[in-house]
């Protein structure tokens, strides 16, 4: 108990509400592949990032979006942001961050289209190659060249790539669109942050994930899962399945439809990123690699087939957080390549999760640990194993060790599955 | 309210940042002090009340001194306690002027430093559940566990600075180090933590003023404790700073704030962590990317809280405020 401080429930209240869309492109990429508006690698498999590259290519894709949107135009009702909210505002106040990667030059294209699309919206472009009033924009003034501009009352739409990630705080944002195809959840956390900024009283932050396959898109799921896992921890509710609810039931998800937005219930969101996988990507991604020791994730890394099978954990120690100096030697992920090894330490991550099915069908078990048993003394299994996973058993059974791998995801995934 | 207060008022121009108007207001038994603030400050702009109306007036902070100005002998209305303050301040645009040529949150930091001297008992810090229960879940865990090093990973409107100022308070360590990449980190801790009573007896001291050493000697001295503000920026001078905030044997408390934006880098992570022994409780703060925020530290416990969190907490709060 805290003896300086007390709790003021006040502050509880403080935070804004959000809700999450999920819009689907196809509706103008195919109308715009129809009217011969993009290119044939634009046409066969769309994305953000084959817009980003080249905008005049696709740049028929791109004004049909934003006409949908923001005036209600070309029939695609379910990209209608008024229709999907149900909440006109005489001004809106929006941003939109494009791939990470866009060149400064290419984003100052996109201004410009978006300008000759929107000619009621005021256009910002954040990037360090714009001026505002005659100053370059860069990170420490782009808030306060974006108020000048909010002050001015008319709908605005703030475009960004790199820039404003953090330390961007305009009240005024109540919309924020996720333009691009993937990204690291920590950056897309950073920018969906852009509109939980506090404002007005009652104040709803609308996160929109444009996508061109919104089964396979997982931009809200990290945080989901994380909430979920946080929940268990804390030992607020019993099971990840009911956690996952708790998160559901709070924040709200939403498709879009022509009919308007339809909330996205608990089961059916588990049933859909289940049944694509989304969610071992997810875990993949979000996994504490804390409690691996830096020579375990090299390890991992470079494959090195061996290092789990020589440093084993006793059984006393599975499922505890590590001292990461212990068992690896040198403190941290010292080398240069040190992010590198994490995110390929990741995709291996990954990989397992998203195949763990092959152990839990094979052996028919839906407890890791019985599964384990079975596949220790089985070699046969064990070289299966290898080969659908591209690790040996031995990495795999060190990583259930480490409680890399959790018997709670396991239930969860299985059960659903 | 239910006595007469005095209440002292900062405001500046969203367009002329640099220069503050600082002012008093005497609020009757009853009256709501920020409504008369407000009201007195959009009056004070005779013919251009326009600038309030459009939101060009940023009121940096509100203070009731009521207990400062008894002391001084200025407790009535039109006592002038603003100036008998001011005057502790400086920086005064022109002799008899009530413009400060500062910035609003270099004023306030002063203000809130200036009160605390005088005895003026300020706003009592509250947390919100969440900051609350992780403050407590941290603090157990470094003092009770074998683990020094911490990692937070707290989620956007958490309220990181004020709830690590309330872990250092409440852990009762003499130093505090502040460390961090980005330079602004300084500026939120000093003005928010200045403004609340729990903190009243902290001296917040950047170790980039020359001397900084004697600042903090002088106030251990008085018996207060340190917020120390320590840049990772690599300049020549970075190392003595470090080494003379950790060569001691005085409990410290180290922030890592912003770990993950520079601060995650070798060159910036390893002289503090090589300074890390027993007398060294370690909080790396992040709000996303951790595994870059301790790619050079070695962490042994981690709390997390994400913003859906924050959501069902406030749900819970909504809920039983309709009970």
């Amino acid at each position: 108990m805290l003896t300086k401080f007390n709790i003021n429930t006040t502050r509880d209240l403080l935070v804004p509400d959000f809700a999450c869309y999920q819009m689907d492109l196809m509706g103008p990429v195919n109308a715009a592949i129809v009217a011969g508006e993009v290119d044939e690698d634009f046409s066969n498999l769309p994305s953000w990032s084959k817009f980003a590259a080249n905008p005049i290519k696709s740049k028929g894709f791109y004004t049909r979006t934003l006409q949908s949107m923001f005036l209600g135009q070309g029939g695609h009702d379910e990209l209608n942001v008024d229709l999907q909210t149900e909440d006109y505002k005489s001004q809106r106040v929006g941003m939109m961050f494009m791939p990470a990667n866009t060149r400064n030059d290419v984003l100052e294209l996109i201004g410009n289209i978006t300008r000759e699309t929107l000619p009621g919206f005021e256009v910002i472009v954040l990037c360090g190659t714009v001026r505002h009033n005659g100053r370059k924009i860069t990170n420490r003034n782009a808030e306060r060249a974006v108020k000048e501009i909010v002050e001015q009352g008319r709908p605005t739409l703030i475009i960004a790539a790199q820039m404003a990630q953090r330390s961007f705080s305009i009240p005024e944002i109540t919309e924020l669109y996720l333009a691009y195809d993937k990204g690291e959840n920590g950056a897309t956390l950073q920018k969906m942050s852009r509109t939980l900024t506090p404002g007005d009283i009652g104040k709803v932050g609308r996160i929109f994930s444009l996508s061109f396959d919104p089964n396979r898109d997982d931009k809200f799921d990290a945080m989901i899962i994380e909430t979920a896992q946080n929940l268990v921890k804390r030992g607020e509710t019993k099971s990840l399945r009911e956690a996952m609810s708790n998160v559901l039931g709070t924040m709200d998800i939403w498709k879009c439809t022509p009919d308007g937005a339809i909330k996205i219930s608990s089961d059916d969101y588990l049933k859909e990123a289940l049944e694509v996988k989304r969610i071992g990507r997810v875990l993949g991604k979000i996994v504490n690699l804390n409690l691996l020791t830096p020579a375990e994730v090299t390890a991992l890394a470079t494959g090195n087939s061996q290092y789990f099978k020589t440093n084993r954990v006793g059984k006393a120690q599975m499922g505890k957080t590590r001292n990461t100096q212990a068992n690896g030697g040198t403190p941290n992920h010292v080398n240069n390549n040190a992010q590198k090894e994490i995110a390929k330490a990741r995709e291996v991550i990954t990989s397992i999760y998203e195949n763990l099915d092959i152990i839990i069908l094979g052996t028919g078990s839906k407890i890791m640990v019985d599964a384990f048993d079975q596949l220790e003394n089985d070699i046969d299994m064990q070289n299966a194993v290898e080969e659908e996973f591209g690790v040996p058993y031995s990495t795999i059974y060190g990583l259930f060790e480490r409680n890399v791998i959790s018997q709670d995801w396991v239930e969860l995934l299985y059960d659903e599955a | 309210m239910t006595e007469d207060k005095m209440y002292c008022y900062l405001w500046e121009e969203t367009e002329h940042p640099g220069e503050c108007k600082f002012g008093e207001r005497w609020v009757f038994a009853g009256q709501d002090p920020q409504k008369e603030i407000r009201s007195r400050i959009r009056a004070s702009l005779g013919v251009r009340k326009d600038i309030f109306d459009q939101g060009g007036v940023r009121i940096v902070h509100t203070w009731d001194v009521t207990e400062a100005s008894k002391q001084a002998g200025r407790y009535y209305q039109r006592s002038r306690m603003d100036d008998y303050l001011r005057e502790f301040i400086g920086y005064r645009k022109g002799s008899t002027g009530e413009i400060h040529k500062l910035h609003g949150d270099d004023m306030k930091l002063r203000v809130n430093k200036l009160l605390a001297t005088l005895g003026q008992p300020l706003i009592t810090a509250g947390l919100s559940t969440m900051q609350y229960e992780i403050a407590e879940e941290v603090i157990n865990t470094l003092q009770n566990t074998s683990s020094r090093i911490v990692l937070a990973e707290l989620c956007a409107r958490f309220g990181k600075t004020i709830w690590s100022g309330a872990v250092a308070v409440e852990m009762g360590v003499d130093i505090v180090i502040v460390a961090s990449y980005v330079k602004t980190v300084f500026t939120s801790f000093a003005t928010d933590l200045t403004s609340f009573q729990q903190f009243a007896n902290y001296a917040h001291i950047d170790t980039s003023d020359d001397n900084y050493q004697e600042q903090v000697e002088s106030a251990l001295a008085e018996g207060k404790k340190v917020f120390a503000y320590l840049s990772l920026a690599n300049g020549s001078k970075r190392q003595d700073r470090i080494d003379y905030l950790f060569d001691n044997k005085v409990e410290k408390l180290l922030i890592v704030d912003e770990a993950d934006f520079g601060a995650h880098k070798k060159q910036q992570a390893q002289p503090l962590v090589d300074k890390v022994d027993d007398t060294v409780y370690t909080i790396i703060m992040t709000g996303t990317n951790a595994d870059r925020a301790v790619a050079h530290w070695p962490v042994d416990s981690m709390v997390s809280v994400t913003y859906p969190e924050l959501l069902i907490q406030k749900r819970a709060v909504e809920n039983a405020n309709k009970v």
